[in-house]
């Protein structure tokens, strides 16, 4: 059975995409696990990460992008989610020089659109637009649980902002990575997004929930340890659970952003930045066997 | 930043990082012994300030790089960011605000503070203790933005 892993956060430029793929990586490769990214952004960068524009466009052309598996597979239609799916991708190879079990269900820049059709399929069934919402998410829910039997972690990078697919993968996740940036409106939207992961209307509402009880982790990004970013990192530490590790503002990382078509070792593709990669993969793993022991 | 740091390894960081953890009030038990270990294991060296400030809030870890040239004061320098001005009010409440305040050498430096943490106070204020109070209402409105924010 798969653990699920979301990445998310409302505000964009945090970092989601680089995120979701250094996990995967790490999770493949430092890990050995069967390693799954679902692309649930429209921007499609963890898909351009993995496979580069070309591999991109394959899966467009094909008819095998996200988009087209949520409307294939909507009515619950005996479509095998497999036939979706991207093998073997990623820039980075194992120790034994093999490509590790890293597989992808691509993006799509139709995402947003299809989640309407989604919607407007469903209101035939109901009038009243909270119980259409309920089920769009609920099957989308649903969806994105039939690969939890073929692989050991599935990632979804989700998008910024709200829709029907981010909202089922908070509430399918067994973790949720928040990245955030250590800025002013950084801190607004990790109180947001925390918010939503919960269930919780306000802040105070939030605080109820024990910090370790809670779905949700920090991640701050592009750190530059600066007294400023520290304060930041701080203030929000007091309402929410913050990992230990962080990662640097680093030209290795912001490298990795670029597909290259040929393998490498991880730790040449995040050079100087691995030993931050590393301590993170090592914090979340650990945190992982403790929420599903849970 | 010279002579105000000090190297820590082995026992020595071990004993920092313990009572840095302790020092926190809004780390739960469990957590701290599991950061406690996170820091022993992946933490060989560090360079702290030295001697160690007061306890908790404006105690701080600075990487074995350490701030950028560009923003590591000198030794004898006023750091205004050494700590939250938020994190202080939310932990120690007004009185502990107004009393670490009252530690800062010169209204120069309040002021430092108060610009560094976007906190607003009126330049015409000349009085140190108006500006303390100026710097708690500053501090207790940029609280209640997030708040509103998040609700």
């Amino acid at each position: 059975m798969a653990a699920f892993i979301a990445v998310a956060n409302r505000k964009g430029g945090v970092g989601k995409s680089t995120i979701s793929v250094l996990l995967a990586h790490a999770f493949a490769v430092w890990g050995g696990k069967r390693v799954l990214v679902l692309d649930l952004d429209s921007q499609c960068n963890a898909s351009y990460i993995l496979q580069g524009g070309e591999g991109w466009l394959a899966a467009k052309k094909a008819h095998t992008t996200i988009a087209d598996y949520f409307l294939d597979t909507f009515d619950e239609a005996a479509a095998p989610p497999r036939d979706y799916l991207v093998h073997n991708v990623g820039d980075v190879r194992t120790a034994r020089n093999t490509r590790p079990a890293l597989s992808l269900l691509p993006g799509s820049l139709l995402l947003e659109d299809v989640q309407g059709e989604l919607y407007v399929k469903e209101a035939r069934q109901s009038k009243d637009p909270d119980v259409v919402g309920q089920r769009v998410r609920g099957r989308l829910e649903r969806m994105l649980r039939r690969f939890e039997l073929s692989y050991d972690i599935v990632i979804l990078d989700c998008a910024p902002g709200l829709s029907f697919a981010a909202l089922a993968a908070l509430k399918t996740a067994d973790l949720v990575v928040v990245p955030f940036r250590p800025d002013y409106v950084s801190q607004l939207a990790v109180d947001r997004v925390a918010l939503l992961i919960e269930g919780k209307r306000t802040g105070a509402d939030l605080a109820e929930v024990p910090m370790g009880a809670r779905r949700y982790v920090c991640l701050p990004n592009a750190m530059r340890d600066s007294g400023r970013e520290r304060n930041i990192m701080e203030e929000i530490a007091l309402d929410h659970p913050m990992l230990a590790s962080s990662l640097p503002q680093s030209p290795a990382i912001a490298d990795a952003f670029d597909f290259r078509d040929d393998l490498r070792a991880i730790e040449e593709k995040y050079g100087d930045a691995t030993p931050a990669v590393r301590a993170l993969y090592d914090e979340i793993a650990s945190k992982l066997v403790l929420k599903l022991a849970a | 930043m010279g002579k105000a740091t000090k190297e820590l390894s082995g026992k020595s960081k071990e004993k920092y990082f313990r009572e840095l953890l302790r020092a926190h009030g809004g780390i739960e038990p469990g957590e701290a012994k599991r950061l406690e270990r996170v820091l022993f294991d992946e933490v060989r060296h560090i360079r702290v300030r030295w001697p160690v400030p007061e306890r908790g809030k404006g105690a701080r870890v600075v990487g074995a790089a350490g701030p950028s040239a560009a923003e590591a004061p000198a030794a004898s320098a006023f750091d205004p960011n050494a700590f939250s001005l938020v994190v202080v009010l939310r932990t120690d409440g007004r009185e502990g605000l107004l009393a670490k305040l009252g530690q800062i050498g010169s209204a120069e430096h309040l002021r430092a503070i108060a610009k560094a943490q976007h906190v607003a106070v009126d330049p015409a204020l000349t009085d140190r203790a108006a500006i303390e109070a100026a710097i708690l209402a500053g501090t207790e409105r940029r609280i209640a933005n997030r708040q509103a924010a998040a609700s």
